[in-house]
């Protein structure tokens, strides 16, 4: 019954050399001469020369593509789907919670794990950073967006302008900063929410 | 001095656990102080022994500083055998788990905190030679390799053998193989037996002991006990790990005592 191709395999051969190696005490019959000088046939393999996923690395997030690209584009979103919106936006960042700020600084849609008063607070935390960072770019530069360390998590978001001179801003709360890339499809949906 | 064997196999579903838990068991009623470390972080010896997957503290709430080290180790029936076991790890916590595990220093410390006074310290690994696996050899003196007696198994040994040597030369020069130990072995069946065949021609390091397949390993999980607990009369198995326990013990001697280097100095009879 014995295999007559593995009996050969350089496999069985290295690993009966590696024992004698390892317990040259117990020396058995068969001579490992020819496995002693067998090549290893193994691949050196370094995290840091790995030339996969530095991209996504870079723009901080690390998402089953399959799982989450086909739903990149929002699809169209009525005048009353602010919520379906931030669900959206959870599916795409795998944030725990998200949600929208008006011009007067009020939480008016929110979904995910915070509280409304959690909300309020994480909320006046993301319209300060976003005030401060607004100094940052020049004239004609989009509005930034803004990643902060909060509680262990990341608390992300941006401000998109509305018809009234006023700005909208949607926040994102979880495990991960925001891709550049996933800010510019949550910005178009959101703009084209805004728009009706 | 303490000698810390690791209980380790490149393939799952071998017996590592089982074999751990039933050596600790032997050894200690062996009269050895024995202490058996859970490294798994599935909690394969919690999953064995109690009845909740958080019943006990240990391990993870150590590397958190979250208990004292004579907190962790909870003490059994036996006088001579004590557990650490993974503690009430949350499973989404794994990675974050093994990376503490795998940095330089961690387990071997840890394990310094809580082993003194006991004779040998048995650790129960993961399957498979990665981080904690890895972690595991870098902290022990002796590898036991849990090697279940089919073509699979057999086929990837080497992967282990490779693991060991490397962390040998590489890592922690302490580190010897204690032995290969076929498990799960079918003495009826042609190709249980023709791995065997090629085990114990061609490899060095192979144990007398061997360890069949039997019901007798599924009753005893059933009622989370180690065979020797079991009740009735002694079984076969629970004899064959009282012979593995010596055969272990022997081999650790031997290997020991190899290791130390010759002195040179003449002795004084008088």
């Amino acid at each position: 019954m014995k295999n007559a191709n593995f009996s050969e395999s350089p496999d069985l051969k290295q690993a009966a050399a590696l024992s004698r190696r390892l317990r040259p005490d117990e020396h058995t019959g068969q001579s490992g001469g020819e496995a002693e000088s067998a090549p290893a046939t193994y691949t050196g393999f370094r995290a840091t020369g790995v030339k996969y996923g530095s991209r996504l690395a870079e723009s901080g997030t690390d998402i089953a593509p399959g799982l989450v690209e086909p739903d990149l584009h929002a699809g169209d979103y009525g005048p009353d789907s602010w919520e379906s919106l931030l669900r959206w936006t959870l599916q795409l960042t795998n944030a725990h919670s998200a949600f929208l700020i008006d011009g007067q600084g009020l939480v008016v849609t929110a979904v995910g794990e915070l509280g409304a008063e959690e909300a309020e607070a994480v909320g006046a935390r993301l319209l300060g950073a976003l005030s401060q960072a607004a100094h940052l770019p020049e004239n004609g530069a989009p509005l930034p967006t803004v990643c902060i360390g909060l509680n262990g998590s990341w608390l992300n978001g941006f401000s998109v302008p509305t018809a009234d001179d006023t700005t909208l801003t949607l926040g994102a709360y979880g495990e991960a900063p925001l891709a550049d890339r996933l800010r510019k499809h949550i910005e178009g949906a959101l703009s084209k929410l805004i728009a009706g | 001095m303490t000698t810390r064997i690791c209980i380790t196999s490149q393939k799952g579903g071998v017996g590592k656990t089982t074999v751990s838990l039933n050596l600790a068991v032997a050894l200690a009623e062996r009269n050895r102080r024995t202490l058996l470390v859970d490294l798994d972080p599935q909690g394969g010896i919690g999953l064995s022994l109690a009845r909740g997957d958080t019943a006990f503290g240990g391990l993870a709430e150590l590397l958190m500083g979250e208990i004292e080290p004579k907190q962790a180790v909870t003490p059994t029936k036996l006088d001579t055998l004590s557990m650490l076991t993974r503690g009430r790890l949350d499973p989404v916590d794994y990675c974050e788990y093994e990376q503490a595990l795998f940095q330089p220093g961690t387990l071997a410390e840890a394990l310094a905190g809580v082993e003194e006074g006991f004779d040998y310290v048995i650790v129960d690994t993961p399957a498979g030679v990665g981080m904690v696996t890895r972690a595991a050899l870098r902290a022990s003196h002796f590898a036991l390799l849990v090697f279940q007696a089919e073509s699979l198994t057999l086929r990837s040994v080497s992967q282990a053998l490779r693991v060991i040597e490397h962390v040998q030369s590489n890592e922690n020069p302490a580190l010897q193989l204690a032995g290969i130990l076929p498990t799960m072995v079918e003495k009826h069946k042609d190709n249980s037996l023709a791995v065997l065949g090629d085990l114990w021609s061609g490899f060095s390091g192979v144990l007398d002991t061997a360890i069949p397949r039997a019901e007798i390993f599924a009753e005893a999980s059933r009622k989370g006990l180690p065979v020797a607990f079991l009740g009735g009369r002694p079984s076969p198995e629970a004899r064959r790990f009282d012979m593995l326990a010596a055969e272990v013990e022997n081999t650790v001697l031997r290997l020991t005592k190899t290791k130390e280097p010759e002195s040179n100095e003449e002795r004084q009879l008088l």
